[in-house]
């Protein structure tokens, strides 16, 4: 079975999260493996420095995983204790999931949402391009002949 | 059966144009029984016939034998178009032979040398010529006159640009080109011959009429604008018959109506004039059209030295009343004169006054009719001289103001206060819709009599007026009445009083949000696919499809309530 070790900076609650710096391993699982919070033997034949990894992922499981503890057991073999990256392992359907939520403002949101403002208030003005021009003009109307 | 035309067979027809049934021929075109190829030679060029007078163009076929049977093309007289019609042999080649003609007649550079001269360029076929290019019957030759030069007749020589020859007895035979465009153009179709040598004569084309400085002065004083073929007039502008004139009377005037007398050159509105020679007067009068606010003419030349123009101011006021723009020292001037007759029996003309008003700005100086007029009183002419205003509403826009919308959403518009301040009136609250992202338009129509000014602020949200506003604005200023008591003064000003505001503007007061673009504040509610969604979100309820354990579930669902990022 294929483990693919990788590192991660994300927090456990954000989907795609980024992945880089992969390692590839081929392990043996026991028969009472848990596949929510596995515990997995490795032997480190290639030296990698495993302590530096955080997350993992059995591609045959089609599951993600958390490395909570890195325990080194003896000549390079190291165990792996595990838990399910549940955003990531479900992730496709969870963001096909219709949900009721709550969300930044978007261009074009119109809705009457409860900010918190400023008790101070901007001002800015906008002038006309005309205005009232010149001097006075003086007018006599009268009754003409 | 047939044949089709090969690659080679083209370049064998380069110097033709060869068709059949109209349709040009190209590689690859194939001929089919019955089909008329048409072939004509191009200019300079000829089907070639051997000397055993065999024609070279031609399709060969075998003929069973080993050797080769010809089907030659039927040639014309002149060996210039060839025509053959399929038959049902298959050919197995296409030949053709051509010949470059001598040409009748071969430019020299004499001729050249009188193109250049004569300031014109002649094209052959609409390749521009030089020297040596030859010409053959039949070719296409147009010779175009230099800018300010045109070709002119002559009676002798049919054209002032012709192929001449002499019969070497003084006598000399021509073949003419046709004159167009103001004789600025000359076409020929190249014939006859042969030919000497080529004339060409053009004169410098003299404009019938020149706009001077003295007529831009008439147009200026009277109130109007001329365009020659719809280019404003200018000093220098030249106009030549057949062009077309119009001219507009200025905002505020129009031209006298058409009914003058040239003769006596009365009530003339617009019209060129000029001496005939004979020491008559000459005129050529423009026609009024839209309801005299215009005039056209379509130019005839005939020796005018001059534009007249005249207009008259048109009012807009109430029956026969009439708005004067005054001073203080006109003021004072009726004031001496408006008495009449001698102490008891003084009559008062200024009784006639209805009023006079101080308006905060310069009327406008399309609205003040020139030159000045007596004041009138009823029928009592004071002879005191001011210039009519000639509407008694004057219209002022006060302009347009642009409120943008710089966030493009709630923002823009959340705990915002739109605030429209103009000169002499109170501010106004807008609604915020009638202002934000949209164009606020300001216009104030001054009654003359009272001073009050209706104030119409208009938006483009509606494409109207969204509120009106009536105000007293004019300065009502004293004069003595009939019973020696000065009149009302002033009493307006705590109605419209002066806030030292000229220029409108909108202000815009807000209570700016906090953290309105804070990743995790999430003010607005939605309810969607969360695919549609970016950045921090918080969910409140979900129908979550997926094939996870229960307790997986359990655990994105409260995940999703605790708030998740999605990048």
């Amino acid at each position: 079975m294929i483990l693919k070790l990788y590192k991660v900076n994300d927090g456990q609650n954000v989907i795609n999260k980024e992945l880089y710096s992969p390692a590839v391993f081929d392990i043996q699982v026991r028969a009472d493996f848990n596949i929510v919070n596995p515990t997995l033997l490795l032997n480190n034949e290639m030296g990698f420095d495993i302590r530096l990894y955080n997350y993992c992922s059995i591609d045959d499981l089609n599951r993600k995983y958390f490395i909570n503890n890195v325990v080194a057991v003896n000549n390079g073999f190291y165990r792996l204790e595990c838990e399910c990256d549940v955003l990531e392992t479900y992730k496709n359907a969870i963001l096909g999931s219709t949900a009721r939520f709550l969300r930044n403002i978007r261009t074009g949101d119109y809705f009457d949402a409860q900010i918190s403002t400023s008790i101070n208030k901007s001002v800015t003005t906008f002038a006309s391009d005309m205005g009232l021009e010149g001097e006075p003009t003086m007018i006599m109307t009268t009754i003409g002949g | 059966m047939g044949y089709t035309f090969t690659s080679a067979d083209i370049t064998a027809l380069a110097h033709t144009t060869t068709t059949i049934d109209g349709v040009d021929v190209a590689e690859g075109t194939v001929v089919a029984t019955g089909d008329v190829i048409v072939s004509e030679a191009s200019a300079g060029y000829a089907f070639t016939v051997d000397g055993m007078g065999t024609v070279d163009i031609c399709f060969v076929a075998g003929d069973g034998m080993g050797g080769e049977a010809l089907a030659p093309f039927d040639l014309t007289e002149e060996n210039t178009t060839a025509t053959f019609t399929m038959d049902a042999t298959d050919y197995d080649e296409f030949r053709n032979g051509m010949e470059v003609l001598t040409p009748d007649y071969t430019l020299t550079s004499t001729d050249l040398s009188n193109l250049t001269t004569g300031k014109a360029t002649l094209e052959i076929n609409g390749v521009t010529a030089v020297t040596g290019d030859g010409i053959y019957n039949g070719d296409t030759l147009v010779a175009t006159s230099a800018t300010g030069y045109s070709f002119y007749t002559d009676a002798e020589t049919t054209t002032s640009i012709n192929f001449y020859a002499s019969d070497g007895m003084g006598s000399y035979s021509y073949l003419g080109f046709t004159l167009s465009d103001g004789n600025t153009v000359a076409t020929l179709t190249f014939t006859g011959g042969p030919w000497d040598g080529l004339n060409v004569l053009t004169n410098e084309i003299i404009p019938d009429y020149i706009v001077t400085q003295d007529d831009l002065d008439y147009f200026t004083t009277g109130n109007a604008t001329l365009k020659i073929n719809g280019d404003l007039a200018i000093l220098g502008s030249e106009i030549f018959a057949g062009d077309l004139l119009l001219a507009n009377a200025n905002s505020g005037y129009v031209f006298y109506p058409d009914d003058y007398d040239y003769e006596s050159d009365t009530e003339a509105s617009v019209y060129f004039t000029g001496a005939d020679g004979t020491g008559s007067t000459i005129y050529q009068g423009f026609t009024l059209i839209s309801d005299n606010m215009g005039a056209t003419l379509t130019f005839v030349a005939g020796g005018y030295d001059a534009i007249i123009v005249r207009t008259i101011a048109v009012t807009e006021v109430t029956g026969t009343n009439n708005v004067y723009k005054i001073d203080s020292n006109t003021l004072s001037a009726v004031n001496n004169v408006r008495f009449v007759g001698v102490a008891p029996n003084v009559y008062d003309y200024g009784q006639f006054i209805l009023s006079v008003l101080e308006l905060p700005f310069t009327v406008d100086a399309d609205l003040i009719i020139s030159p000045e007029s007596s004041i009138m009183l009823a029928t009592y002419d004071t002879e005191v001289t001011a210039n009519q205003v000639s509407t008694d509403e004057i219209s002022v826009n006060l302009g347009s103001i642009t409120v943008p919308a710089t966030r493009g959403d709630l923002l823009d518009f959340k705990d915002t206060t739109s605030i429209l301040h103009l000169p002499w009136v109170n501010s106004i609250i807008l609604d915020n819709n009638y202002v934000i992202g949209e164009t606020v338009s300001i216009q104030y129509d001054f009654d003359c009599y009272t001073g009050y000014a209706t104030v119409n602020i208009s938006s483009t949200k509606v494409g109207g007026v969204i509120h009106t506003v009536q105000v007293d604005i004019g300065i009502n200023v004293p004069y003595a009445q009939e019973v020696y008591q000065p009149s009302a003064g002033n009493l307006n000003i705590s109605v419209g009083g002066d806030n030292g505001i000229k220029i409108p503007y909108i202000e815009i007061m807000r209570n700016d949000p906090m953290l309105p673009d804070g990743f995790f504040t999430g003010p607005i509610i939605d309810e969607d696919l969360l695919s549609s969604a970016s950045g921090f979100v918080k969910v409140e309820q979900v129908d979550l499809q997926v094939d996870a354990s229960y307790s997986e579930k359990n655990i994105i669902v409260s995940m999703l309530q605790s708030g998740i990022i999605i990048r």
